[in-house]
Parts: structure tokens; C-alpha cells; sequence
């Protein structure tokens, strides 16, 4: 009995791991680097109203893993995903770079204004996150937040700034639109300088939130989502727009592309329709990521800024893609030292 | 000779380990492990090698980055920290085992069924909860500030020895379940007869202690060896490591070829290290089991010192323990939490229990195999042992873009489609650790036992099936064990090679942690430690009944 139990369940366990997660005749793959917490539900949804089976990969923290980028140069000869939904715009350009995607303009992004869409069709932005600085609000008053990001490099902010490790995600993505915007002098002259006024470095966007919650450092570079995450937490910090008299705030969107021999393209292009519909920035702004919606039509909380309201940094991303692989050598020269 | 006990004797001994054994297993069996090995395991690092030695034609480009200096510092600071938690967990896990097994206390009963609990916990979550403890503005850093308000000593976690003090804490149960498994296997009337003329420090010391040698080293590799790939626990302590070099090739520059050329000091020096210890254990005995043998009494009462050294454990258990758990459970409420996380994520605890407990069944299998072909074969032994070396420090992320190079074609999908390729990634992972435990097992067993078996029987699967595996039932039962648990905690290579629609604990866990979801992070954490406690429960019970060496 025992014996015979024992193979029985080893022979159910085998045809649980060998049996594919689902068959369907409709379905689409779909490797995604936005949060679990917020995708999630919006595939779900997908998947109730349409009845095509949504197999989907996350990533997670772009600091404690390669993720799913690395995964798709890998499976550049034989794909496995349809498409590729990015929570920021840099990697999916170096998949673009690297010839893994195929073009597709998409009905539903024709409202998306066309900085956020590449030219030829490789992908398309929707539902951004800023770069923005939080707070403590035990340790700065409004009226002690710096104006711009380059004022961090003064003697009052020595020391009491933190900076995720800035070859990853989008913390890369920042300093690459700087080199893009103002130029490499002027960025690597700001790096610099944080650099001499001895910025800690640390694991990540989250990390830079958690420090500061926690009154370790006053101020930190991070992204709308984790500050909202925080504040709703009851956390005591604050977000800071910077340089809204100057260059302007970094706008990341999300991106989502589809894959070039894709297994499912037909399936992979229904998807793209419905991500890159209103219906989905809305849900995402009313998430506790509060994505910014690109489109002024789409509602949104009231807490959350309208992008007309928003002085955005006037960022090619294209060309943002191209700068951020010379931004990530020179940081890495920088702040590994 | 009263005793029936061969290692003892030097000379008797000598013999037993150098007996012509007669090759006893089916010839088809050695040809056919090593195709296996090279197919699932070499092969997949073959390629990466390859890879980065071939880039419009032979080129040593990737290696070049291995001259800058820079890399020279954090090597130094991940040999200094793998040196430091080696040593520490070598200490602290040999003396509990030595505690647990050999001296009765009060507590050993409770100790020894929650010594290994740390080891469920991620050491990720173990950082987290101790920056949380010893940060900066913790309670105690603001209490001795607030003692000390002239000259504030501060406890510094984010520094090299807070990261060797937190994975000593995640990684000293491996060594103590290792001496642990080998204090099961030996015959008690070696230390018994010591104990007539010595006391039982001594006993530890000349009888237990070498003989348990090989368990010792191979507690000891396995906990260096982890120490030296991991990267994240360095990471959120602020400390640069060589591990982070090469995980930056891959997620800042996509560049595998020098990823793997990066990686391979770290195997090379894993590599030595297992060489030196080798050579250590060469030309001497081990042998303990040879048939007529008892189950060995405790050595002391704890009293005076013992007392002491209880006491000593208790309080670094409390620690590593009590601590972690105890700030989980406060995160955790309050306990409407703990009923989301079964709600949202019973599908992956399930998906990962299996995946891992039928890894673990196959890791077990397989490095039993492998290590009684490479103590039992001759001529391939030393061949055999080498083989199995070479993959043991290879960084998850190098092995899962191995694995897609290889099992991502159109003639495999069926495997690399289902949740077979996570089972091969973990065979190919964490083989090296369970072959090294095996491999101090079956050393004690002396080979004259299946030789007077197989002229009995006649039938190599009858000697292995009623000689072998009972002998071998701790060390078992100890790979079955340390498999699950990697497996379990395995975050980088199975993300790599997921199937769509499939989602592990480790990865659920860390996307969790980075929305800030705290309580479910840890409501998740002891859902999980509790789940894999009650499980080693019953592989516990299952053991005391029929797995004890009788």
C-alpha cells in the first residue's frame, strides 16, 4: 500500500510538472517587468473579457535579478513571449537596438502624443512614472526642498542623499535622459558632483524610499510609484516634483512592444490594443502605482498631477537609448570606486 | 578484534580503503551517468564558455576585463567575507551538532527540532530584518546614542562584518545539519571505548572530530561556496562584492560573454578550494560502517561547561531565531494579512512544494549514484569527482542563459514548455552541493559489506536495494532535505527559464518586497517557514521510523 502510494503520487507529480500550464486554443505570452501587484489584475481582465488564455512571466526588482531582458536576447532564435510590457522605456529600446522587435501601430495609442511613441512603430508608451525626490517630512520642510536635482550637489544636502545603484532600471533610465538632454559635460559634471558630496548608494528605488522613511537620509532620488506606496503606507514622507522651473521632471512610461517571430502575433497585437487603451491607464492611475496617464481625456485621482499641469524634461528617447549605454559606463567607472 | 571497527586501526584500515573491489555494478551504468551529467549539467556551461570565447571568431576579448585592478577589491572583499562565514558557521554549526548529539540537556530535544529553522528564511529577509534591528536609526543604535551622546558607538551593520555576521546566521544550520548526518552514521562504540580513558572534550576532539571530517569540509564548501555567489545580502548591506560585478554584465550591459568570463575566478577558486580539501581527506580513513555497530549514548550530562556551552547555543539560537521570526510576526498583523497570502498565493506555495520536493527526489537519486560509481570505480574515481566540481560555483544567471541556449529549440519545447526545464535547472544548480553530501556518506561505508552481499545475492540491484541504501539512509535523507530547501529558495536561474503562467514563492516574494507590501512579505515568509517546518516534520518522523542506521 505504501509502496504503491508512494509511485502513484511520483507518477502525479511527474504529469503535474510535464503537462503544460494550460491548454487553450487561444492564448498569448506575455513577459512583463511592471509590478505583479499592477499587472496582474489588468491581464486578469483581459483574460475574462476575451477568453484567450494570458500566460504571463514577471520580473522583479530590476536590482536582485537580470531579469526578463537578458531572458528575451536568449531566446532571440526561438521566442517564447508575443510581447514585452516594460515598466520604463530604456530596455525596450535595447531590444529594438538589438532586432528582437517587430513594428506594430497600434488603433489605440492614436491619442498618445508622439513623444511617447517610437516613430516606426517598435513601441509605444502608456501610463508613466516620474522621477521625482522623496522626503522626510520629520527632517525638511516644503520650503527646504531643493529646486532642482542639481542643487543636491551644495554642501547643505552633503551627505544626506540616496541614490539606487544607477546602472539599473530606472534610475539608468534617468541619467540617460540627462545625457541626452544636456549633454555628457554637463551630466557627468552632476554626477560628479553628487558623487564628492557623498551620496549613498543603495540596492534600489525602494531601498531609497525605505532609508528615508526611516530618517537614515533626508532625501533620495525615487519614482512616483514607491512614494505613493509609502505615503499610503502612512509613512512619513513627501514626493518632490524638481526642476519644474527648469529642465523639467523625467517622464517614464510604461512601453509595451511585440516580439518579433512571436508565437502568437495575431493574439499579441489584440493584447497591445487593450494595454495601450484608456481603459488601462486608467486603472493604473487609480492603482496604488498612480501612473500618470498620458492622455489628458483619462481620468485620474485628484492627488495625481495632469501631465499639462507637469513641466516634463523635453527627452528623445530614442535617443535616451542610445546614451544610456555610455551613462552606465561612466557610472559604473564612478561609483564603483 | 572486539569491536568489528576498521577505522580505527590504521593499518586494518588502510586495507579496508585499498580492497580491489571488484566492479559490481551494471557496465551500462557509468557511460550512461556521465552522458547524462555532461547533457544536463556541463553542457549548458559548455556553451556559455564557448560564448564567450567566440565572437566573430576566437577571441579572449570578455577576459581582458579580469586585468582591471578594480576588480581586485571586491574579489578580496568576497574571499574575506566567504573566509569569515565559513569559519563562523564551521564553529558555531559543529558545536551545536556536537551539542545536540553528544551532550544532554534540558533543551536538546526542543533545539533539535528548531536549530535548522533559519535556514527557511531567505537571507535577503534575514538582512532586512536585521538592518531593520541594527540600522542606523534602529532602537538600539538610538539607545546607545542616547547613552553615549559625546562618543556614539554605534553598531555598524552595513559593513563587511555585518554581512558575514547576517549569512552566518542564514547559512550555519547547513554545517550542523551536515555533522549532524555524520554523528548519526557513526558507531558508538568508538567514542564509548574513548570515553573510558579520556573525558569527553577529548573524545570530541581526537575521535568524533576526525572521523566526522569529511561531513565537517563538506558542510563547510557548501556554505563558502553559497556565500561567494551571493550578491543581494552585500547589496542592501552596502558592501561591493565580485558576485555583483557579474550580475551588472548581465542586467547594465547584457553582456553574457563577460559575465561568464567573470565568473569563472570564482569558479576557479571554488575549485581549488575543493582540491585542497581533498587532499586533506586523502589517505585517510573514514570508513565507520562495517556492519556490526550501535547507536552511540550521549558522551555528558550538561553540567559546568556544557551547562555553559548550552547556555551559549540557546542564546545564539534566540538570536537567529527568535529575531527574525519575531519581527515577521510583528510585520505581519495583523491577521486578516495571513489570510490574503493563502488567498492570493496558495498556487505558487503549491507549484513550488512539488517542484522542489520532486527536485530534491531526483537530486537525491542522482548524486547517490554519482558518488557510489566515483567511490566504487577505480580507475574513474578521481575523473568523476573533478566532473562533479566543476559546476559548483557557477552564478544562477550564467546557468539559466546556458539553459535557454540549450533547451530553447524547436525539437525541445516539450521540455523547455512545461515545468520540466525548472527541474533540470535545479538538477543542474544544485547537484554539486548534494553530490558533496552524499559523497561524505558513502565514505563510511565499508566496501567489504557489498562484496560479501553481492556473493550472496549474486544481483548488484539487490546488494545496492538491501546493503547500500539502509546504510545510506542519513545521508539520504540529509541531500532529500538541503535539495528542497535550495530548490525552494531558488531565485535567479529558475526566472530565467519560467514557463508563461508559472510563478514561484522566491519570485512572488521579491516582487512583493518591491512595492513595499512589508506585511505580506512577511506573512508570506512564515506561511512558508511554517509549511517547510511542518513538512521536515514529518520527513522527521518518517526518518526516526525507518531511515535510523539500526
Amino acid at each position: 500500500m505504501g509502496k504503491h502510494f508512494f509511485w502513484g503520487s511520483l507518477f502525479v507529480f511527474v504529469l503535474f510538472l510535464t503537462v503544460p500550464h494550460a491548454w487553450a486554443a487561444r492564448q498569448v505570452v506575455v513577459y512583463t517587468s511592471a509590478d505583479q501587484l499592477f499587472s496582474e489584475p489588468i491581464l486578469d481582465r483581459y483574460q475574462a473579457e476575451t477568453g484567450v488564455i494570458v500566460k504571463a512571466v514577471y520580473d522583479v526588482e530590476a536590482a536582485k535579478t537580470v531579469g526578463l531582458v537578458n531572458r528575451l536576447i536568449a531566446e532571440k532564435n526561438h521566442p517564447q513571449a508575443d510581447v514585452f510590457w516594460n515598466s520604463e522605456v530604456a530596455r525596450t529600446i535595447a531590444l529594438k537596438q538589438r532586432g528582437l522587435l517587430a513594428p506594430y501601430f497600434s488603433p489605440s495609442a492614436a491619442d498618445i502624443p508622439p513623444i511617447f511613441k517610437d516613430s516606426q512603430g517598435f513601441w509605444t508608451g502608456f501610463a508613466a512614472r516620474a522621477r521625482v525626490l522623496v522626503y522626510n517630512v520629520d527632517l525638511l520642510a516644503p520650503a527646504d526642498l531643493p529646486v532642482s536635482i542639481f542643487d543636491l550637489t551644495q554642501p547643505q544636502w552633503r551627505g544626506r542623499v540616496a541614490l539606487g545603484y544607477p546602472l539599473l532600471g530606472t534610475i539608468a533610465t534617468h541619467f540617460g535622459a540627462l545625457y541626452a538632454t544636456l549633454g555628457p559635460l554637463r551630466t557627468e559634471t552632476f554626477l560628479k558632483g553628487l558623487k564628492a558630496n557623498q551620496v549613498t548608494i543603495v540596492a534600489g528605488n525602494s531601498v531609497v524610499r525605505d532609508v528615508v522613511a526611516d530618517g537614515e537620509y533626508a532625501i533620495g532620488f525615487t519614482d512616483t510609484d514607491d512614494v505613493h506606496v509609502a505615503i499610503q503606507n502612512g509613512k512619513p514622507v513627501g514626493m518632490h516634483f524638481p526642476d519644474q522651473s527648469g529642465i523639467g521632471t523625467l517622464l517614464i512610461p510604461n512601453t509595451v512592444a511585440l516580439i518579433k517571430n512571436g508565437p502568437h502575433p495575431g493574439e499579441g497585437r489584440k493584447l497591445i490594443d487593450f494595454l495601450l487603451s484608456p481603459v488601462v491607464e486608467q486603472a493604473l492611475a487609480a492603482s496604488a502605482s498612480a501612473n500618470i496617464p498620458l492622455r489628458e481625456a483619462v481620468p485620474a485621482p485628484p492627488a495625481l498631477p495632469k501631465l499639462s499641469t507637469l513641466n516634463v524634461m523635453p527627452v528623445d528617447y530614442n535617443a535616451l537609448g542610445s546614451h544610456i549605454l555610455r551613462s552606465d559606463r561612466f557610472c559604473h567607472e564612478l561609483f564603483s570606486q | 578484534m572486539p569491536w568489528g571497527v576498521t577505522s580505527f586501526d590504521p593499518i586494518v584500515s588502510a586495507m579496508s580503503c585499498s580492497v580491489n573491489s571488484m566492479r559490481t555494478y551494471p557496465p551500462f551504468l557509468l557511460p550512461f551517468c556521465i552522458v547524462l551529467f555532461a547533457i544536463v549539467v556541463l553542457l549548458p556551461l559548455g556553451l556559455m564558455l564557448a560564448g564567450s570565447l567566440w565572437f566573430q571568431g576566437l577571441t579572449l576579448s570578455s577576459y581582458a576585463a579580469l586585468a582591471n585592478p578594480r576588480y581586485l577589491k571586491m574579489a578580496l572583499n568576497s574571499v574575506l567575507i566567504a573566509g569569515g562565514v565559513t569559519l563562523a558557521s564551521l564553529v558555531i554549526g559543529t558545536s551545536q551538532a556536537f551539542l545536540l548529539e553528544r551532550i544532554d540537556g534540558r533543551w536538546r530535544r526542543f533545539f533539535g527540532v528548531v536549530y535548522f529553522l533559519p535556514l527557511l528564511i531567505p537571507p535577503y529577509i534575514h538582512a532586512i530584518v536585521w538592518t531593520f534591528c541594527l540600522g542606523s536609526t534602529s532602537a538600539v543604535n538610538r539607545c546607545l546614542a542616547a547613552l553615549f551622546p559625546d562618543c556614539v558607538p554605534r553598531v555598524n551593520i552595513y559593513s563587511i562584518g555585518g554581512v558575514i555576521y547576517i549569512l552566518t546566521i542564514a547559512y550555519a544550520p547547513i554545517v550542523t545539519l551536515c555533522v549532524i548526518s555524520g554523528f548519526k552514521s557513526l558507531d558508538g562504540r568508538l567514542e564509548e571505548a574513548g570515553l573510558l580513558t579520556s573525558t569527553p572534550w577529548a573524545v570530541m576532539r581526537k575521535i568524533s572530530l576526525p572521523l566526522l571530517r569529511p561531513h565537517i569540509l563538506c558542510g563547510g564548501l557548501i556554505v563558502g561556496v553559497l556565500t561567494i555567489v551571493n550578491f543581494e545580502v552585500p547589496d542592501l548591506m552596502r558592501t561591493r562584492v565580485y558576485a555583483t560585478e557579474i550580475f551588472i554584465q548581465f542586467s547594465a550591459f547584457y553582456d553574457a560573454r563577460k559575465a561568464t568570463a567573470l565568473s569563472l575566478p570564482l569558479i576557479g577558486l571554488t575549485f581549488g578550494a575543493l582540491v585542497i580539501v581533498q587532499q586533506m581527506m586523502q589517505k585517510k580513513p573514514y570508513v565507520v560502517i562495517t556492519g556490526d555497530r550501535r547507536v552511540a549514548r550521549r558522551l555528558a550530562p550538561a553540567s559546568g561547561p556544557w551547562r555553559l556551552a548550552y547556555f551559549l547555543m540557546g542564546f545564539w539560537l534566540g538570536l537567529s531565531i527568535l529575531v527574525p521570526l519575531g519581527v515577521l510576526l510583528a510585520k505581519s498583523l495583523p491577521w486578516q494579512n495571513f489570510r490574503t497570502v493563502l488567498r492570493t498565493s496558495t498556487d505558487e506555495i503549491l507549484f513550488s512544494l512539488i517542484l522542489s520536493g520532486l527536485s530534491a527526489l531526483v537530486l537525491m537519486a542522482a548524486s547517490c549514484t554519482w558518488c557510489y560509481l566515483m567511490e566504487r570505480s577505480r580507475r574513474w574515481s578521481r575523473f568523476l569527482d573533478l566532473l562533479a566540481l566543476l559546476p559548483f560555483a557557477v552564478p544562477g544567471t550564467v546557468l539559466g542563459i546556458g539553459l535557454i541556449l540549450l533547451w530553447n529549440r524547436s525539437w525541445t519545447q516539450w521540455l523547455y514548455g512545461s515545468s520540466l526545464i525548472l527541474l533540470i535547472a535545479y538538477l543542474a544548480h544544485f547537484i554539486p552541493f548534494t553530490i558533496r553530501i552524499m559523497a561524505a556518506n558513502i565514505k563510511q561505508i565499508d566496501i567489504k559489506l557489498e562484496e560479501a552481499a553481492y556473493l550472496a545475492s549474486s544481483s548488484w540491484f539487490t546488494t545496492v536495494r538491501k546493503i547500500l541504501l539502509p546504510l545510506l539512509r542519513p545521508g539520504l535523507f540529509l541531500s532529500f532535505f538541503l535539495g528542497f530547501v535550495l530548490c525552494f529558495g531558488d531565485l535567479a536561474a529558475p526566472l530565467l527559464v519560467m514557463p508563461p503562467g508559472r510563478e514561484t514563492v522566491p519570485i512572488k516574494i521579491y516582487n512583493l518586497l518591491h512595492y513595499g507590501a512589508d506585511q505580506m512579505v512577511a506573512a508570506l515568509c512564515l506561511v512558508i517557514v511554517l509549511i517547510i517546518f511542518i513538512a521536515a516534520g514529518m520527513l522527521y518522523t518518517v526518518y526516526d521510523r525507518y531511515g535510523k542506521i539500526k
